[in-house]
């Protein structure tokens, strides 16, 4: 019981630390209780309290983030707390806030039972916001659960709509599956290192027990991979993206796929620091001769997964179902960083993640308009549709050219730091020709992906309409699109700006 | 002969592969999520079995208590799910469950 | 230590040779002439009809589901149980967190509890769904 000193003089400094996590609950269990209580129409009234408990949560985030907590963790080292954990947070709660606006917008959730979607909404930004900063993993399990069981019920929430169900239940088999999976290799990894820290396996990566080590590791991978759809196991996504309702696509896509690349970092951050910290030779000699094998696993799941993703999205007509391979591609390219495993690498992704938000938030949103004036998912159906809705078609374009990565939009800076790390790393290590062709690769998908977007957008602007779907343009629809185009256009001028405080926050966890 | 670890992680990794035979190879949803709890609880076996044996602290005992916490919300979400869907489609075979398009 | 087990072992053969050896003796002593009527299912004189495989109401499962939830938490507060004792060796103000903690817990899944009653997710007859919650089914093609 020698950990019971100090506990209650900790308390109030471990507690404060996780503070926008508290206004999430505290919103989550109002929310509950203004949906009990309240007589007649309560939906706006819901909305409005979720938003501003995000926004609570958003203020307590920047005051933490500029008062810097003294200790790197907290309650006796269950939890990091760095800027680097602050800055995925910042992300989830963004996305929410952006799926909020979305969900205000869509026809099939708003304004049925909307007491029960923002909990649940709620409920897995907040597991996202522990899962990401887990050094446990107890509390790792508990996060990545708790954010799974609630995308369960958010993916089924049409229950009378027989795709939102099949995606629930699909969703819901093959991640039941896949954590069991993971859960297992923790197991071991507990029984190998005797304790439940989240990083503790490279103590024990020695010649002798490498093998059981990295099968362990494997089958934690197998829960990541899931969270972030990589090839194999990506079933679910084209499924479930179909058929969830939208902002849930869009909410799954981003938020979910952010955290389950947080939870990998947190898993692997010793592969990221080993050769960089000064004072820590013990640690690269033991990684060191493993560090080439993370980095072939990577690779290949890299690869395999943008190349599927690309090449699948290809012959798809549904949008939604096209976004989905789709942002299973940009999980490949995301997935290159990891290949590379260096300080350079995880600021590209890190300011990936930043564009891919607005990027694939707006393109569901997008997807939401068009469901909404069509009611039609298929997209031979939006022939000639620039008409119509030219502002909607102008925003699409943005944001389409901007998941190619083009020039003149925010996706291309995104694209540009990922590859430049790859390349740089190419020309600093003995295996140039394996960072080489993984670039080639990813520039190769990048022209594969130009054709199926810019493809919507052919239907969309060139091909002559067939009727005229006579639904009005309002005009908040100009301005949440406004809302992306923007986003998009300030993270290619002034990249630099969140590129500052991506240095801050990487130097927070790799010195 | 006493029974020791080793037997315990014998026993959990049939456990594991039993599971992971039945989610590949059931096609009934219930069936499926029977096969995840034999995984869960092989990974349940092996917590228990390091932490009684390996003597690797009371950690991997409170994670059990999670683990079937846990595993009891999952399934009772998949049980609404499945109803759910029998309610709608009238059947819970994972393969009747595939009408959007390949 | 495997000396242990034997008397397992024989109580297991017992009981199979109890059950078979039953089952052998009546086989061998009965007389065995079947007829349709005595080849049917027993149901206390009735005529059977239909497939025992019948339904159970969809209304079981819901209860279920509610009490499943409920029953398992319980789990949860085993171990504060355990830890509470040495807590009070300890510092009274740690208890008190402790507590205080648990308290939390059962606030929030008394909550949950008011939510399912007050959603009618308890009850046996359902009410006519509110508009609410009812939503039109969409199909985007």
């Amino acid at each position: 019981m020698q950990w019971t000193s100090g506990i209650i003089e900790q308390l109030p400094r471990d507690l404060s630390t996780i503070a926008p996590e508290i206004a999430l609950v505290i919103t989550i269990l109002a929310l509950i209780l203004i949906d009990l209580l309240m007589r007649g129409e309560v939906s706006f009234s819901i909305s409005f309290f979720a938003i501003i408990g995000v926004f609570i949560s958003l203020h307590l985030l920047f005051n933490a983030f500029y008062n810097p907590a003294p200790s790197r963790t907290a309650f006796w080292g269950l939890l990091a707390v760095d800027k680097f954990t602050l800055f995925l947070k910042l992300i989830f709660l963004l996305s929410t806030f952006l799926v909020i606006l979305l969900t205000l917008q869509s026809n099939l959730i708003y304004p049925y039972r909307v007491g029960e979607y923002y909990t649940l909404l709620l409920t897995a930004t907040m597991a996202m916001c522990f899962l990401v900063s887990a050094r446990n993993f107890i509390l790792f399990y508990l996060a990545l659960e708790t954010l799974s069981i609630s995308s369960y019920v958010l993916a089924t929430y049409t229950k009378r709509d027989v795709f939102s169900t099949e995606a629930g239940l699909k969703y819901l088999i093959y991640g039941a599956a896949a954590s069991a999976v993971m859960l297992f290799g923790i197991s071991y990894l507990y029984g190998l290192t005797g304790t439940l820290d989240i990083t503790a396996w490279v103590n024990v990566l020695t010649p002798v027990t490498s093998l059981t080590v990295l099968l362990a590791l494997l089958l934690v991978f197998v829960g990541i991979a899931f969270k972030i759809s990589a090839v194999p196991f990506h079933f679910w996504a084209p499924d479930v993206y179909q058929g969830a309702p939208t902002p849930i696509t869009a909410y799954l896509s981003v938020a979910s796929k952010i955290a389950g690349f947080g939870a990998l970092f947190r898993v692997s951050l010793p592969l990221f620091t080993d050769l960089i910290i000064p004072g820590s030779k013990k640690i690269l000699l033991m990684l060191g001769p493993y560090h080439f094998q993370f980095a072939t696993f990577f690779w290949i799941i890299s690869v395999i997964t943008m190349t599927f993703g690309n090449l699948v999205a290809l012959r798809q007509n549904n949008l939604k179902r096209l976004l989905a391979y789709s942002s299973i591609a940009h999980a490949g390219y995301i997935l290159m960083g990891m290949t590379v495993l260096d300080a350079a690498a995880l600021k590209a992704m890190l300011f990936y993640f930043l564009i891919y938000m607005f990027m694939n938030i707006g393109a569901f949103y997008c997807a939401i308009v068009l469901e909404n004036k069509t009611r039609i998912g298929d997209i031979t159906h939006y022939k000639g549709i620039v008409n119509e809705y030219p502002y909607l078609v102008v925003g699409f374009g943005v944001i389409l050219f901007s998941l190619t990565g083009i020039p003149p939009f925010g996706g291309f800076i995104g694209k540009y730091l990922l590859f430049a790390a790859v390349v740089n790393k190419a020309l600093s290590t003995p295996h140039a020709m394996f960072y080489f062709s993984l670039a080639i690769i990813g520039v190769l998908n990048s022209v594969i992906s130009l054709y199926y977007y810019v493809r919507i957008l052919k239907i969309m602007v060139l091909e002559s309409p067939a009727k005229k779907i006579g639904v009005p343009w309002t005009p908040v629809e100009s301005l949440l699109i406004a809302i992306f185009v923007i986003a998009i256009f300030y993270l290619f001028v002034l990249w630099t700006q969140p590129y500052v405080l991506i240095e801050n926050v990487v130097k927070s966890i790799i010195v | 002969m006493t029974v020791g670890l080793i037997h315990y992680l014998i026993v959990a990794a049939i456990l594991f592969v039993l599971g992971l035979i039945a989610i590949i190879s059931r096609r009934n949803a219930v069936g499926v999520l029977i096969g995840v709890e034999l995984v869960l609880n092989a990974a349940n076996l092996n917590f228990v079995a390091f932490s009684r044996y390996a003597e690797r602290g009371i950690e991997g005992q409170i994670f059990v208590i999670f683990i079937i916490l846990l595993a009891a919300c999952e399934v009772a979400v998949a049980l609404a799910i499945v109803i759910n869907l029998f309610a709608n489609l009238g059947a819970i075979d994972v393969d009747r469950a595939g009408r959007m398009k390949r | 230590m495997l000396y242990d087990f034997a008397n397992i072992v024989v109580f297991l053969v017992l009981t199979g040779v109890l059950v078979f050896g039953t089952l052998l003796v009546g086989r061998l002593v009965r007389t065995q002439k079947p007829t349709p009527e005595k080849n049917t299912i027993y149901e206390c004189g009735e005529p059977p009809f239909g497939s025992s495989w019948v339904r159970y109401n969809i209304r079981f499962y819901n209860i279920a589901l509610v009490f499943l939830i409920f029953d398992v938490e319980v789990v949860c507060l085993f171990p504060v149980i355990l830890v509470l004792q040495h807590f009070k060796l300890i510092s009274r103000t740690l208890m008190l967190v402790a507590v205080g903690e648990v308290a939390f817990f059962v606030v929030v899944l008394v909550i949950a509890l008011i939510y399912a009653w007050h959603k009618g997710a308890l009850d046996w007859l359902r009410a006519p769904e509110s508009p609410y919650s009812v939503e039109e089914s969409h199909n985007p093609e």
